[in-house]
């Protein structure tokens, strides 16, 4: 378990007063911290009952929130969010390829992620899979529309926030979530006729 | 076809995309028409760009699947709680203890909090976002303290306190008021146009007391207007006054943006003067605008303009729509919603055609001088709002109506006749005020007036003074017959044919040009058509007949119990006839008792009693108390008058009806064969009892699944009410309303919709729209278009039936559990179990009792079942379906198809609890029930068709 306490809340308040380079310093921590909660959340499971197990997402940001950072200077939550989503898709997708090794391999384990009603934990994944790569295809073409999608997705975000954290109106943050909606869901259904 | 240098070129692309965002938020809120030749338009030949725009516009409909991730992500994370910690000192706020946090929006976070000291009391703590000028928003606060503390209002939640928290931020403490947003609360209530108005007449009272103390609010909008329901009373309560003033910081700020995000109000009700250059320039008439808006929204479901458009506006275009466009009026809004119009008037408690006809004309007079651009032409006040809002409510001329001489004619006539019926419609009231001299006028000529009050006591200060019986005898007799004379359709057509012709010698004489006059009785003639004249009159003939005839009788007839029992007869059959059998049952209870007690329970008359008084809880739907009567009836008929009497033919007619209601239709062949097979015998002509036999028999046979047979009889029966009564008789509408069932039967819908369709208009016309008759061709109606899979047409019509009859009968008639049924039905085939089961739970004591014994019963428990299954309450749905079955087995034999359909509801209920919890055992039961389906469809024969 990584030990950063001070430095991801120096990092926070810095970035909340909008330096970039805290932004980027932050996220392999916060990531590094995301993965290890995840493995462990699972191994502590699997000693369990043995039946399905459920990645909880929810679980996680909450963990790691409380780990890594200063109960006394909790400012900067919408950074913190920021930076968690790109952590979390990272950590979603790596468990995402994992489940599909392991099940070439012949895992026992159901493991899915929770959150995703209704849909089994096979479509699961490869929607997680699916939107990555769309996500970084639409990267190319509209780099803000991107990451708006992404802080909402997976770190859900409210349009408020977001606009605090890129630096533009509640607006145009509507805007691009509209947009990146629009062309991921029918990007999506797209390849589902196919 | 591109050139290739832009294939793969990632600029292009990002280019293209850039366009084609363009062009999806330009035609997205088009008809799908108008859009296609936008797109055509914008796009050219340009195939790629095209395909990108269509491909914006299929994922804007399709559904983003992990979007329920995102929400728990932040349900966690406001767990975490990053604005209590980082702004409270633990779970505290200066003087306030924090208890929970109850809301979140663009402003900040607002708490469930604990004041300690001076008193201790709960408040609602309101924490203003990061990014003001702290001090300034305190100090602007101060400022206007005193004038909120001397608001002392209701409907306003009271401002107590602000201040700044450990991290700068600017809070507010305010009373704490329980309630949703106005238009959710009026939407979960599915509350009529009636009590929305009623609201937004509080909330006008409610703006002008803070007016008069000197106080704007400046951000009126539903979520600042919050609506609870306090010991059964509506009440609601503005909140955040003082608020936006305080926060409003508009010219300290220096960007666009940093403008944009800061500005006061939702652009959604952001009057033309706050969207102006100088914010300071801002009066009482910018909260009259507001509710203006809010009154829009209650009305129509949506904001005068798109929020979609006010949002992807530019800030700029933005403050223009709002300073120069002139909005859509509500009716034209509502014409304009398409495929929601059904919810919007589903929450509204109205028929989707009825909301735009009743929001046409004086409300939007009243949405739109409310919204005026120019505020010198608004409503001066939220007082003459309210005050225009009440003069509409109770039928009077608006204010804000334009002046055209048509209106003011029509109100002038309708104020002045002075009567008003209870059902608050301006237009029936305007209908009943004219109906009220109309009748007098027409009553004055003719006989008739004789029925009023003041002939009754002549007549009867005649009799009395002869004290003879036989004279006594022929009062009775000529009052009853008068009293049957009085005919609702006949009245509804004379007085509309009477209104028009004053309405137009009124013109003439007022000396308006004969073009203009044409134009004007057109005019007055579709109003009048809004309007169902048999309605009217027969509230009307209630009111002007039957009640002084009954006060009449109790003053006058105190000592002739005899002609007392006949004359309460008589209005009792009037009442039955129009319906309105909670008035007509007193005075039958009477008159039968008099009649057993004086004339003996074989008296022709007292036999006429007892049979009436059956047929007026069978007409009433109290099936289990009528069945005595009607028996006992025949009982005597048959000793008394003999088999081949026609009084005693009726009654046998009347226990095979009896049958029929309860489902028992083996049980009513030998009474229906036996009445037909007599009626023959009959000399009447036309011979109305046999006609009606025919009907009778007709519909058995259609039971029995023998519908060549039943076809026959209808078209003959058809056949002989039209010529005995012409085409818009009661009887030959039966005729017509039998075809369509027969033919529905057989599967031939198209056939039977025009049938069907000239029963519900002929009713509606004949009986008019309240009768449980018409209500009952509806009923089969709708049912018709939902086997036509016409769901969106059904489901009005069965909300309006189903209304109307609760009225009418409560739960504990089978025509309203038929309707109950029909509603559940058509809501589970929308997959809304919820719903479904919202309306079917309340009936399900009533079917028990009523439909027991019944094919009813068990298609009743089938739906409720299947709702109960789709909400995911799977135990109660078992017990229930489980109970379907056995009672279908029961009634309708094992292998019958009502008895599979139970079984294939079984089978749906275990697979889909199995999915919710595997490794129960569910999959093993849901394969049994799907087994014993199986064998019970090689054994049964298909159907006859």
């Amino acid at each position: 378990m990584l030990r950063c306490d001070v430095s991801v809340s120096d990092l926070l308040s810095n970035a909340a007063s909008g330096d970039e380079r805290s932004m980027a310093e932050l996220l392999p921590l916060v990531y590094a911290e995301l993965r290890a909660l995840a493995g462990s959340y699972l191994n502590r499971h699997r000693e369990g009952d043995g039946r399905s197990h459920t990645l909880q997402p929810t679980a996680l940001v909450h963990e790691a929130y409380m780990k890594m950072v200063d109960p006394g200077k909790r400012y900067g939550r919408e950074h913190f969010m920021a930076v968690a989503a790109t952590a979390m898709r990272q950590v979603l997708v790596d468990h995402a390829r994992k489940k599909g090794t392991e099940k070439r391999g012949g895992d026992r384990d159901r493991v899915s992620i929770s959150g995703l009603a209704g849909a089994t934990d096979v479509t699961q994944e490869m929607q997680v899979l699916e939107l990555h790569q769309l996500l970084a295809e639409l990267a190319r073409l509209n780099a803000r529309a991107a990451r708006v999608a992404e802080m909402r997705l997976f770190g859900g975000m409210m349009p408020e926030q977001m606009a605090l954290v890129i630096g533009v109106s509640r607006m145009t943050v509507d805007r691009d979530w509209e947009l990146a909606r629009a062309w991921l869901a029918g990007k999506m259904t797209e390849s589902g006729d196919e | 076809m591109n050139s290739s240098a832009s294939e793969g070129d990632g600029t292009g692309d990002a280019a293209r995309l850039e366009r084609a965002s363009e062009i999806f938020f330009a035609v997205r809120g088009m008809g799908l028409a108008e859009r296609d030749e936008a797109i055509s338009k914008a796009c050219g030949v340009d195939v790629k760009l095209r395909g990108l725009v269509m491909l914006l516009l299929r994922g804007a409909d399709a559904p983003m699947p992990i979007e329920g991730l995102a929400d728990d992500i932040r349900a966690a994370a406001d767990r975490v709680g990053g604005e209590k910690s980082a702004d409270s000192d633990g779970d505290r706020i200066g003087n306030y203890r924090l208890i929970s946090r109850i809301g979140e929006g663009g402003f900040g976070v607002v708490y469930d909090a604990e004041q300690e000291r001076p008193v201790r009391r709960r408040v609602a703590l309101k924490v203003i976002k990061l990014g003001m000028d702290t001090r300034q928003v305190v100090a602007r606060f101060e400022a206007e303290r005193q004038a909120l503390a001397l608001m002392d209002h209701a409907n306003i939640a009271k401002v107590f306190d602000a201040g700044a928290t450990a991290t700068g931020r600017p809070y507010f403490v305010m009373e704490l008021v329980k309630g949703l947003p106005a238009t959710r609360y009026c939407d979960e209530q599915k509350l009529g146009i009636r009590e929305r108005l009623e609201i937004v007449e509080i909330v006008c009272d409610a703006l002008q007391h803070a007016h008069q103390k000197g106080v704007i609010h400046r951000d009126i909008k539903p979520s600042n207007v919050l609506v609870a329901t306090i010991d059964g009373k509506v009440v609601p309560k503005i909140i955040d006054f003082g608020i936006a003033k305080a926060t409003s910081a508009r010219l300290t700020e220096k960007t666009i943006f940093t403008e944009f995000r800061q500005m006061v109000g939702t652009p959604e009700y952001m009057s033309p003067e706050q969207a102006g250059q100088s914010a300071e320039d801002v009066d009482t008439r910018t909260d009259v605008y507001a509710i203006g808006v809010l009154l829009y929204e209650l009305l129509t479901g949506a904001t005068p303009f798109d929020s979609e458009r006010l949002r992807s506006a530019a800030y700029g275009e933005l403050l223009r729509i709002i300073r120069e466009e002139d909005p859509p009026r509500p009716s034209t809004r509502i014409s304009t919603l398409a495929g929601k119009i059904g919810d919007v008037a589903a929450t509204r408690s109205i028929q989707p055609a009825r909301l735009s006809t009743l929001i046409r004309g004086e409300l939007d007079w009243i949405v739109m001088r409310a919204m005026e651009k120019d505020r010198a032409r608004r409503y001066d006040s939220a007082g003459a709002l309210a005050a225009d809002i009440r003069r509409y409510l109770s039928g009077d001329a608006v204010l804000a109506a334009p002046p055209s001489r048509g209106y003011q004619v029509r109100k002038f006539v309708a104020r002045n006749q002075g009567a008003v019926l209870a059902t608050g419609a301006v237009g029936l009231a305007l209908l009943a005020g004219a109906i009220g001299f109309a009748w007098q006028a027409r009553s004055a000529q003719r006989e008739r007036d004789a029925a009023t009050a003041e002939r009754n006591r002549a007549v009867l200060a005649e009799a009395e003074t002869a004290k003879r019986a036989d004279e006594l005898k022929k009062v009775s007799e000529f009052q009853s017959k008068m009293l049957s004379q009085v005919d609702p359709v006949a009245a509804g057509k004379g007085l509309v044919a009477d209104v028009s012709a004053r309405f137009a010698r009124a013109l003439a004489d007022e000396g308006v040009p004969e073009a203009d006059r044409a134009k004007q009785i057109e005019l007055f003639g579709s109003q009048w058509k809004r309007v169902n004249a048999t309605d009217a009159a027969r509230e009307l003939i209630d009111r002007t007949i039957l009640k002084p005839a009954i006060e009449a009788i109790d003053k006058d007839f105190g000592g002739q119990p005899v002609v007392d029992a006949a004359l309460r007869q008589a209005i009792a059959d009037r009442y039955v006839d129009l319906a309105m059998f909670a008035e007509a049952l007193p005075l039958q209870e009477r008159a039968l008792a008099t009649r057993r007690k004086l004339l003996g329970d074989d008296h022709f008359d007292t036999l006429t009693s007892i049979n009436n008084m059956g047929i007026l809880l069978q007409w009433w739907g109290k099936l289990s108390e009528a069945e005595p009567y009607l028996r006992e009836c025949l009982e005597r008929k048959r000793r008394v008058l003999g088999d081949d009497h026609k009084e005693t033919v009726i009654a046998i007619a009347n226990i095979g009806s009896q049958m029929i209601y309860l489902g028992r239709a083996a049980e009513a062949e030998p009474y229906y064969i036996e009445a037909l097979e007599r009626s023959r015998k009959l000399k009447d002509e036309p011979n109305r009892v046999m006609i009606m036999m025919l009907g009778s028999m007709a519909t058995l046979l259609n039971e029995q699944g023998k519908y060549i047979e039943a076809e026959k009889l209808n078209r003959e029966g058809l056949e002989l009410n039209r010529r005995a009564h012409g085409s818009d008789h009661k009887d030959t509408l039966v005729s017509i309303g039998n075809i369509g069932t027969v033919l529905k039967a057989q599967g031939k819908y198209a056939e039977a919709e025009p049938f069907m369709r000239e029963a519900v208009e002929g009713r509606r016309r004949v009986l008019g729209g309240e009768h449980p008759d018409t209500l009952v061709a509806i009923s089969e109606f709708e049912i018709l278009l939902q086997a036509q899979g016409k769901i969106d047409e059904a489901e009005p019509l069965c909300r309006e039936v189903l209304e109307k009859q609760l009225k009418l009968f409560g739960y504990e008639s089978v025509d309203t559990l038929i309707s109950v049924n029909s509603l559940g039905g058509l809501l589970i085939a929308q997959k809304k179990y919820e719903e479904a089961a919202k309306v079917m739970a309340p009936g399900e004591d009533a079917a028990r009792k009523t439909l027991d014994g019944t094919a009813r019963l068990h298609r009743f428990l089938l739906n409720l079942g299947k709702a109960r299954a789709g909400m995911g309450e799977f135990a109660m749905a078992e017990k229930i379906l489980l109970e379907a079955r056995e009672r279908a087995a029961k009634v309708r034999g094992e292998n019958h198809k009502d008895t599979r359909a139970c079984e294939k509801g079984l089978v749906e209920l275990y697979t889909a609890w199995d999915a919710a919890a595997p490794g129960k055992g569910m999959d093993a039961k849901a394969e049994l029930w799907k087994a014993r389906l199986k064998a019970a469809e090689d054994v049964s024969v298909p159907e006859k068709k």
